[in-house]
């Protein structure tokens, strides 16, 4: 196993798309997150101020409320990685390199491991670097911070896990399905932007069970605190449910394509 | 059967409208060069695919080293397949590096094998930076690289200047000499005619021969003859037993002989019908000239 992940590693460290794509995830979910902090949005204006919403001031930086805010907004950035995961996998197909591994004596199981893999380290990565700034950010911003405070609502640091993870599978499945990275970018968007957009629409009952929205609902949307709203810091147990069982089909989906394509 | 390295049985291929590879069978013994010889889509390609993994045969098996197919019986070979597969934006020396960990073997293997192939000074340079010529040697050295039993080119040659041709045949060649097994495809028949030692000739995915190259050639024995009567030669040609008009080229006749019969049979038997020959030569087919009839 991990000598399937250090020969992906071989693959990508001397690849600059990949760490242009890696950078600019790190880099602008820094700056997003950090310019939250000092947002400050005046309802009135200069000359009569009318009411002042400060993030800070709301606490929405302090723990525990800090845990649902960032992971929410890190959220938006997975565009980025799914991105990378389109190209990383139809080069594979580009370039004709997926049947040179299998030539070199990788069985097709090992193929589609070493992607598995690839895809739960940069889950890993990106849920590290959130679990980071939201402690960077956090902690200055708590005015008593005990390991209880720290901790409660620390899970969404799994539910930040399973939607990104979850969301990179079916970006894995398309582009395997797909081969062109255009087409794949092309149809994942026309899904994502359109069809499951408007299905959700269509069919109030059904929304919960749509995959990308199965994987967006395990982190509620926290700023209705803003407003005067209760926040929903839980999220029920059919939503882990669906997401899981989203994330086990398009993986056996994968999995069975590449066992079952020629090369 | 310890030295039979690759034996395939039934192989078939079956695309929606097309059969690219046809019950195809044959085996390819320990330390031979053996040729896969066919013209454009005869199903080279696809049998080769289809022995390394890529491609998932309709019906049929084949074994490697007498076992049932399995991935890691792959590391023992060493295969391009069309063209060189590498990554463009990585050096040689880094593609290298994913060979050598897919296959097993330790980074220190790779010096040498690109020393062999003569890039060593140019290996920190991209991939996609690489002439033609380099590729293919870049490919021959990653198959190379853990010193595989069986080395397995597909048109090895195709698409390089004379000079790249030279050094590619010089490095399989050089390979060859220590033992390893060679499988080449190819639609050059020169190049099997000078290389090879067994071959198996394809045409629309079924083999139309298959063995020795030196039976390809002389599979049977033909003479062009002539004599000063051409009517009375070609009369008792066709009365005599062991002989065999293959064609008539108005001044020459081309004959062919039955097992065993030769030229002085031929011209001995001749004269007792009182014909004088002015001409009788041997009937050298050129590989290639066989090779097309055979494909005809």
């Amino acid at each position: 196993m991990l000598q399937l992940l250090k020969t992906e590693w071989l693959k990508l460290k001397g690849y600059k798309t990949f760490w242009i794509i890696v950078a600019a995830y790190a880099v602008l979910m820094a700056i997003t997150l950090f310019s939250l902090e000092s947002f400050k949005l005046n309802t009135g204006s200069t000359a009569q101020p009318g009411m002042q919403v400060d993030f800070k001031s709301l606490g929405l930086f302090s723990f525990p409320d800090v845990w649902q805010n960032l992971t929410y907004v890190a959220g938006f950035f997975k565009f980025l990685l799914a991105i990378l995961i389109v190209v990383i996998i139809s080069n594979e197909y580009e370039f004709k390199t997926i049947r040179q591994n299998l030539i070199d004596g990788w069985s097709r199981k090992q193929f589609y491991t070493a992607k598995f893999l690839l895809i739960v380290a940069l889950a890993l990565g990106a849920t590290l670097l959130v679990m980071c700034l939201t402690v960077v950010l956090g902690v200055p911003n708590t005015y008593h911070i005990t390991p209880l405070v720290f901790f409660t609502r620390s899970q969404f640091l799994i539910w930040f896990f399973i939607e990104l993870f979850g969301f990179l599978s079916f970006v894995m499945l398309v582009t395997l399905l797909i081969r062109r990275a255009a087409f794949a970018i092309g149809i994942y968007l026309m899904y994502a932007v359109i069809i499951e957009p408007l299905l959700a629409l269509r069919f109030d009952n059904l929304a919960p069970f749509l995959p990308l929205e199965s994987f967006s609902n395990l982190i509620p949307l926290p700023f209705v605190k803003i407003i005067g709203q209760s926040v929903q810091t839980s999220i029920p147990f059919s939503s882990i449910v669906i997401a899981l069982g989203f994330i086990v089909v398009f993986q056996f989906l994968s999995y069975k394509l590449i066992q079952t394509r020629d090369f | 059967m310890n030295d039979v390295v690759l034996e395939i049985n039934a192989l078939t291929k079956k695309y929606q409208s097309t059969v690219a590879v046809n019950g195809l069978s044959f085996k390819v013994q320990k330390g031979s060069i053996f040729g896969m010889l066919g013209p454009n889509g005869s199903g080279k390609t696809t049998t080769l695919g289809m022995i390394l993994g890529v491609t998932l045969p309709t019906t049929g098996n084949f074994k490697w080293f007498g076992k049932p197919f399995e991935a890691s019986l792959l590391r023992r070979v060493g295969a391009i397949l069309e063209t060189p597969n590498f990554y463009p934006y990585l050096s040689a020396q880094q593609n290298m590096e994913v060979v050598a960990k897919i296959k097993n073997v330790d980074h220190s293997a790779i010096q040498q094998v690109l020393e062999l192939v003569g890039l060593a000074t140019r290996k920190h340079d991209p991939f996609r930076a690489y002439s033609l010529g380099m590729k293919q040697r870049l490919a021959i050295a990653a198959a190379y690289v853990n010193r595989p039993e069986v080395l397995l080119l597909d048109e090895p040659t195709n698409g390089l200047d004379p000079q790249g041709i030279a050094d590619v045949r010089t490095l399989i060649k050089d390979i060859a000499s220590h033992g390893t097994t060679i499988i080449l495809a190819s639609h050059l028949l020169d190049e099997v005619e000078k290389v090879c030692t067994d071959a198996v000739v394809l045409k629309q995915g079924t083999a139309l021969f298959a063995g020795p190259v030196k039976n390809l050639m002389t599979q049977e024995m033909s003479y062009e003859i002539a004599a000063l009567d051409m009517a009375l030669l070609k009369k008792v040609i066709l009365t005599l037993e062991g002989i065999t008009l293959v064609n008539d080229f108005n001044k020459k006749l081309l004959v062919k002989l039955s097992d065993g019969l030769n030229g002085a049979w031929l011209n001995d038997a001749l004269h007792k019908h009182q014909v004088v020959l002015t001409h009788l030569s041997e009937y050298h087919k050129s590989l290639e000239k066989h090779f097309l009839d055979l494909i005809k």
